[in-house]
């Protein structure tokens, strides 16, 4: 019998240390966003300037955009940040969300390895790059996961004219630093954002091999989940989060975020603030 | 105590049916039988281990196979098996089990149990260390510990050497009597029912041929099946008169028998008589045999290749004798004959009263 | 093999430098499992206990369903939490998903059928004359269950360190009900899961060894008391 007692008092012992190490705020607010965001190390610094008044419990989920317009479209998630538009204008039309708010741009890059076997390098259009890519059969990663990267990447197919073929077209089904895993390891082609490769770049083991296109411009929204479709979605939490991005502060953090590190702006920052949001 | 009546218990393929069976408070009833004849079965219905199929069964004016009152009837009788089943604890705690199993705490009944079956000194000791014989005393001291008003043996000493069954049968004879509880105990060890109990059932193929008292199944077997198991013997009742070396003069059947025992003067004992040990003639001291009866014929029948003849000498004896002796010596009922017996030819099994 | 050799050393300085992330990340895997395990513990060995020395009909066949459970994909059951915890599911009003309760409730449910199992099969060794001896001795149901209980006490311990090692080397239900968020639900498993995608190799092989000292350290518990070492009479 006293063994039963030594053994739940380890128990509650290690509960209540592990779980957590302050009392957690009530409001929790989930955000879906994309792995680019958490990849690059934004959504952490974000996170953390955002929880800092300990008001809320961020749960920020980095999916692609499908997913996490998915999550969206059923309720689950409160507040997305994306980088899809087309099928953002399409969720908002279809009464899934409110307030799109486009705020944050930054650019994809055409990577590829040293050898460039389809002679990519120094194309200036990004379609055009594409096609020697198909032209060569030369191996191409995708995130075939319906991100915003990955509908970035159909769209230049399409730009292209070309349907890429199994036999050089691998679908790696996973986020950003995955498929460049993937990419790095079969030395081939793709598609990534600009700041995901400077965040990993001494990883990556890919050079940039086009870049500069317009169509290469990538540009992130926020959306509120709308409430009146989905009463459980914490409105006053996902209202909050979205004021804090969109303020002062927030630009700060975001304009200054990796420069120091990698000498360079990973995100430019578009909105122009109109309230007076203080950080705490 | 115990009153049972139509119960049948189906084991696999083997089916026990007992259509009657009646226990007194303060009886020791024994169950013999040979082996597969559904004894431990019977004992585990007892138990209540084993749910039977029909029947009713009143254990101390209960109904026994109320699922109400098994943990009342469970707390009021002790089982012993014949493999010694104790915990990785002390002796102390095995024997006390019990006792904490009905939330009570009595050092003293602890200690008393111990010192009833001469095992104090092992106390402390962890019962897994434990000889043969000092496990089955641990056993029975765990089973009076409560003291049970019923007492369940199942072969308690089948799994012991000879020397050792004797010493811990012997304790057990003891406390049994001081005790007062009913006991109802299966063996196959005639001689070792015969020590203890008052009343026996012969148990053969699941159903009880014959119950009584262990005189009148022994030399009256009511079927060649009980015959066949107990041996068809005479016994007799009788006390030990005095004991001269090792031969003892016995009063028993209303005569003085002489027979060469281990038993001590002023024991009660059971005299049994093999019917191919008694021999008959028509003249008296044939052999210079020491026990030498003037009888009667009763009856003569065959019985297997030999016969059987039924005399009386004041008491009931058996004789088995051959076809040539019948023959020769006109063996009918009403003759008169002499029946004579060896002192080294019968034993006696000495009994608590 | 120069960056693995890099990335070992990196390793082993990230974990002596006692790195807060790592160590935050074992705490929490550690809580969550050990949690799991518990609770597994609670219900299965009682369960196990009772289908082991009750007769009832199709008993066999519940066991048979016990011993599959014991083979149920970690990722399945973290899938079928998940649709239960969504807030679209019918346990939606917890607001556990993504939370260290979640993740200890997949777990839980991934450890019962082993501990069912282990502790079925462990009663079951008990010879059956010995249950039965207790149960004359004035035991109910349940009282004997424990005497037996604690005649196999080192044989149940090693299920239930069997069972936690199997939950804090799991990456599917945890992953899927937690979701991998940094300082909340983040494993030990899905750090690795992660870090190694970024290739942040330094950091995943640290990951990496901090959880393979776990499972060894299991692993020596339950082979000490297998040979009874600990807790030896």
């Amino acid at each position: 019998m006293k063994n039963l007692k030594l053994f739940t008092a380890v128990l509650a012992a290690v509960l209540s240390f592990g779980c957590q190490e302050k009392p957690a705020p009530q409001s929790v607010v989930r955000l879906a966003t994309t792995t680019s965001v958490r990849d690059t190390g934004l959504l952490d610094v974000l996170t953390d300037a955002f929880q800092k008044d300990g008001k809320h419990t961020l749960q920020a989920i980095a999916v692609g955009s499908g997913q996490a317009m998915q999550l969206g479209k059923t309720g689950e998630a409160d507040i997305l940040w994306v980088h899809s538009p087309d099928d953002e204008a399409q969720f908002v039309a279809e009464g899934y969300g409110t307030d799109r708010t486009t705020f944050l741009h930054n650019d994809f890059v055409l990577l590829g390895p040293a050898s460039d076997p389809a002679k990519v390098k120094g194309t200036k259009k990004a379609a055009e790059a594409f096609a020697k890519i198909a032209a060569a059969k030369a191996t191409f990663v995708s995130r075939a996961d319906k991100s915003g990267t990955h509908k970035k990447e159909l769209k230049l197919w399409d730009a292209a004219k070309v349907k890429p073929s199994a036999e050089f077209y691998i679908e790696a089904g996973q986020g950003m630093a995955g498929t460049l895993s993937i990419a790095k390891e079969k030395k081939a082609y793709v598609l990534a954002d600009r700041s995901t490769y400077l965040a990993m770049e001494k990883n990556v083991g890919l050079e940039i091999v086009s870049e500069g296109d317009d169509a290469l411009i990538n540009r992130y929204s926020l959306i509120l989940v709308n409430p009146a479709k989905f009463p459980k979605v914490n409105t006053e939490g996902a209202q909050a989060f979205f004021g804090f991005v969109l303020s002062a502060p927030a630009k700060e953090l975001i304009e200054k975020f990796g420069v120091k590190k990698y000498g360079q702006q990973l995100f430019f920052y578009d909105y122009r603030i109109k309230s007076d949001y203080q950080l705490k | 105590m115990i009153k049972l009546n139509g119960l049948r218990l189906s084991v696999g393929t083997f089916n026990l049916a007992v259509d009657s069976l009646k226990i007194r408070a303060g009886e020791v009833f024994a169950i013999i039988g040979p082996n597969g004849a559904g004894k431990t079965t019977l004992l585990n219905a007892l138990a209540l281990l084993n749910a039977p199929s029909a029947g009713t069964l009143e254990i101390m004016g209960r109904n026994a196979l109320a699922p109400a009152n098994k943990l009342f009837l469970r707390r009021a009788m002790s089982v012993v098996f014949s493999q010694p089943y104790l915990t990785n604890d002390t002796v102390y705690d095995n024997v006390a089990l019990p006792l904490k199993l009905r939330g009570q705490k009595d050092a003293a009944a602890v200690d008393e149990a111990l010192e009833l079956f001469k095992i104090s000194h092992l106390k402390d000791r962890n019962a897994k260390t434990l000889s043969q014989g000092e496990s089955h005393r641990a056993v029975l001291a765990r089973a009076f510990v409560t003291k049970p008003r019923l007492v369940l043996l199942d072969e308690p000493f089948a799994a012991l050497d000879e020397r050792v069954k004797a010493a811990v049968s012997r304790d057990l004879r003891r406390v049994l009597k001081t005790s007062g509880a009913a006991v109802v105990f299966v063996t196959q060890d005639q001689g070792g029912a015969l020590t203890l109990c008052d009343t026996l059932g012969v148990l053969v193929n699941g159903r009880i041929l014959q119950q009584g008292e262990p005189q009148d199944i022994f030399t009256r077997p009511v079927s060649a099946e009980v015959a066949d198991f107990v041996g068809v013997e005479t016994i007799l009742p009788g006390k030990v008169d005095a004991k001269q070396d090792n031969l003892c003069s016995v009063e028993a059947g209303g005569h003085t028998l002489m027979v060469v025992s281990d038993c001590e003067a002023g024991d009660s004992v059971y005299v049994c008589i093999r019917p191919e040990d008694v021999s008959v003639s028509l003249s008296p001291d044939a052999g210079g045999r020491r026990n030498n009866f003037k009888s009667k014929v009763v009856s003569v029948a065959p019985w297997g290749l030999e016969y059987k003849v039924e005399l009386n000498c004041g008491f009931a004896l058996r004789a088995a004798v051959t076809k040539q002796l019948v023959d020769g010596l006109g063996l009918k009922e009403g003759r008169e004959v002499y029946a004579s017996f060896k002192a080294t030819a019968l034993h006696l099994i000495k009994r608590i009263l | 093999m120069d960056f693995i050799a890099e990335g070992f050393l990196k390793a082993l300085h990230l974990i002596f430098s006692g790195n807060a992330e790592i160590f935050a990340i074992a705490r929490l895997s550690l809580a969550v499992s050990l949690a799991a395990t518990a609770l597994a513990v609670l219900a299965g060995v009682p369960l196990g206990s009772w289908i082991a020395v009750k007769k009832f009909p199709l008993k066999k066949l519940l066991i048979a369903l016990v011993n599959t459970g014991m083979g149920l994909p970690p990722v399945v059951a973290g899938l079928v939490v998940m649709l239960f915890l969504a807030r679209s599911g019918p346990l939606g009003f917890l607001n556990w998903l993504y939370t260290p309760k979640g993740m200890i409730i997949a777990q839980f449910i991934i450890a019962l059928p082993i501990i069912t199992a282990l502790s079925i099969s462990a009663m079951q060794s008990v010879d059956p004359k010995f249950y039965q001896q207790v149960l004359t001795l004035g035991a109910s149901d349940w009282q004997a269950i424990k005497v037996c209980l604690k005649e196999i006490r080192l044989t149940v311990l090693a299920a239930v360190i069997a069972g936690f090692g199997r939950l804090v080397a799991e990456v599917g239900a945890v992953m899927i009900v937690g979701g991998n968020i940094r300082h909340q639900t983040r494993m030990l498993t899905t750090a690795t899961v992660m870090e190694t995608q970024m290739g942040n190799f330094d950091m995943a092989i640290a990951i990496g060894l901090v959880l393979l000292t776990l499972g060894f350290i299991v692993n020596l518990a339950l082979t000490l008391i297998q040979q009874n070492k600990v807790l030896a009479r």
